[in-house]
């Protein structure tokens, strides 16, 4: 019975210090928004939509397949990105903020999915969905400075 | 496109740079960290472009400033002001549920929009404003704003709770 609580605790131990000298953090939460988040979420919401003027509607959709490749790459780091807000250390990882940052692996996928089928409208659709994820982690997490 | 980049850059700057990671519940401040509440504007003008995209839509009108009120916003403002202004609309799928959709403004047309000038009032490349409500050119008065931002209780946005 020692014995097995010894080997459970270097095992234990052991993979603590694995988290702690594998991870190597960049950046921090606002580094991983401003420079991860933020530039995939804005290439999903400027692929979708229009502009309309007196001349006329333009679309605002991937008119080529590296275009919409494009799209599909940074849906993807979206989606990746919701593992990197939980990993340990980096935000309060409450169950509220693991379950808030999972949404963008679903909201996310929405996006790939539609990259993938060049469905413009459930891209535009999907864009909708990321902002009220994002909403609704910034309604719980953030306070201004003011 | 350039227009787009700089307005999600304002968003993610006022929302993301300037604010902190708090674990207890608080309230989205994007609309003061980027809209003054003290600058309340009345713009009447032409419609000249409509961006229907997210994460939040947007109007740009050429005002008619004899009809328009924009109240200590032009004074304080130190460079000539520009005629053309950017209205912020709340997401397409709010504006939708709020009777808005990217046929119910239409270029060409005149409107009516009430809302708050921008705290950064150098208005270059145009002016820019959150916007409240709209009144179209026959009459009907739509709120065209984002509720739970933050943004002032002006009694615009029939679902706002009543205090």
């Amino acid at each position: 019975m020692y014995k097995l609580f010894i080997l459970s605790l270097i095992i234990a131990l052991h993979s603590v210090g694995s988290d702690e000298h594998h991870y190597h953090y960049s950046f921090d939460v606002h580094g991983l928004m401003e420079h991860v988040l933020y530039p995939s979420s804005a290439v999903i919401w400027q692929s979708a939509g229009s502009v309309i003027t007196l001349q006329g509607e333009q679309s605002l959709a991937p008119t080529t397949e590296q275009e919409w490749h494009n799209v599909e790459d940074h849906a993807a780091i979206i989606m990746e990105t919701s593992n990197l807000l939980i990993m340990p250390g980096r935000g309060p990882n409450d169950e509220e903020w693991i379950a808030l940052s999972q949404q963008l692996i679903t909201t996310g996928g929405l996006a790939f999915k539609a990259a993938q089928a060049r469905d413009s409208q459930a891209l535009f659709d999907a864009g909708g969905a990321l902002y009220q994820s994002c909403l609704a982690c910034h309604e719980k997490y953030l306070i201004s400075d003011e | 496109m350039r227009t787009i980049n700089l307005a999600l850059r304002w968003f993610f700057a006022s929302t993301v740079v300037l604010l902190h990671i708090h674990s207890k519940a608080h309230a989205h401040h994007a609309f003061a960290a980027e809209f003054d509440a003290n600058s309340p504007v009345k713009l009447v003008g032409q419609v000249i472009k409509v961006e229907w995209i997210n994460p939040h839509a947007w109007i740009h009108i050429e005002i008619n400033d004899n009809k328009s009120d924009i109240g200590k916003s032009r004074k304080n403002n130190e460079l000539e002001a520009s005629q053309v202004w950017m209205i912020e609309g709340g997401t397409p799928n709010t504006l939708i549920r709020a009777g808005i959709n990217k046929n119910t403004i239409q270029p060409g047309t005149e409107v009516i929009v009430r809302g708050f000038q921008a705290k950064d009032k150098r208005c270059r490349p145009a002016c820019k404003a959150n916007g409240r409500d709209i009144t179209l050119m026959n009459g009907e008065k739509l709120f065209m704003g984002s509720s739970g931002t933050g943004a002032p209780r002006d009694g615009s946005d029939p679902r706002e709770p009543k205090r």
